[in-house]
């Protein structure tokens, strides 16, 4: 078959698209809310952004179009300083291509603070009060990023 | 004297504490089937829709509960759940209380949905030909 020369990045262009269009359609497509309020140890969809120094914070993440292969999902919460607090690890299966998975997170005062949170609610807290950043990743490919607050 | 080796023992605590942080826990958990549902089931042969909605408890892979329906009242009102989940393969019968319906699903579920077929397999007569298919939220 002889192509000529003006065919030939047209061609090239419709084999990237083809690629890349593959390569979107075999990534897990992610949804998640947090949320403090559960029943059992089982998060209820009660989605929210903004949590107390003494709730449990969850992430609740539904994964779809998952292979019946192994997985492996990493959390890494970043306090509003930028520090990282966890990272969670999983591997999992999803014989049905989907998956839901929550991860939770508590904040505990330091040994002492009760005394000074008498008068300062957020007493050896400060470093959790303000925007947190939870990055999402399966099979090491990150697939969001999602915040929220923490107020004392 | 007391006094004061008791103030500064409340000063050194509150500077200990001032110049400390606070710590984090995580943990991780795993969505099961087990939890609040919502079924809705479609007849293949039209008519209103069965909106069954109840707890599911899963033991080991042995499912029990009750549901409450709306919908279609003279087939189906509510009652026990029993079943298996097997992976995600799932067999569900919901037995009606009074009317003596009795309603078979499979399918599959997962931890936030599923789908399958059903039908009814006893109860009032105008009721034993409704069967279609079925979709599962979790609330």
């Amino acid at each position: 078959m002889d192509v000529g020369p003006v065919k030939i990045p047209v061609l090239i262009v419709l084999a990237v698209t083809v690629v890349l269009s593959a390569i979107a359609s075999a990534s897990p497509r992610i949804e998640i809310y947090f949320t403090a309020t559960a029943e059992n140890g089982v998060p209820l969809a009660q989605p929210s952004t903004e949590f107390d120094c003494t709730d449990t914070v969850y992430a609740v993440i539904d994964l779809k179009g998952l292979s019946p292969s192994e997985h492996r999902l990493d959390v890494v919460w970043r306090d509003p300083r930028g520090k990282e607090r966890e990272h969670n690890r999983h591997e999992f299966r999803a014989p049905g291509g989907e998956q839901r998975l929550w991860i939770w997170l508590r904040m505990h005062k330091p040994a002492g603070a009760g005394f000074l949170q008498a008068f300062n609610p957020s007493a050896g807290m400060d470093d959790f009060v303000g925007d947190w950043t939870v990055k999402f990743a399966v099979d090491g490919r990150l697939l969001d990023t999602k915040h929220f607050a923490v107020i004392c | 004297m007391a006094k004061i080796k008791a103030l500064i023992i409340v000063i050194a605590v509150a500077l200990v504490t001032a110049c400390s942080s606070g710590s984090t826990a995580t943990g991780i958990g795993v969505g099961g089937i087990a939890g609040a549902w919502t079924f809705s089931l479609s007849p293949s042969t039209g008519g209103p829709r069965i909106q069954v909605t109840g707890g599911l408890v899963d033991t080991n892979g042995t499912i029990s509960g009750t549901v409450a329906a709306t919908g279609n009242p003279a087939c189906f009102q509510g009652g026990a759940v029993t079943g298996s989940i097997d992976g995600n393969q799932l067999i569900l019968t919901f037995t009606d209380d009074d009317l003596g319906s009795i309603i078979n699903l499979s399918g599959t579920l997962n931890g936030s949905g599923g789908a399958g077929n059903w039908s009814l397999s006893s109860g009032p007569a105008e009721c034993l030909n409704l069967a279609g298919a079925w979709r599962a939220s979790k609330a």
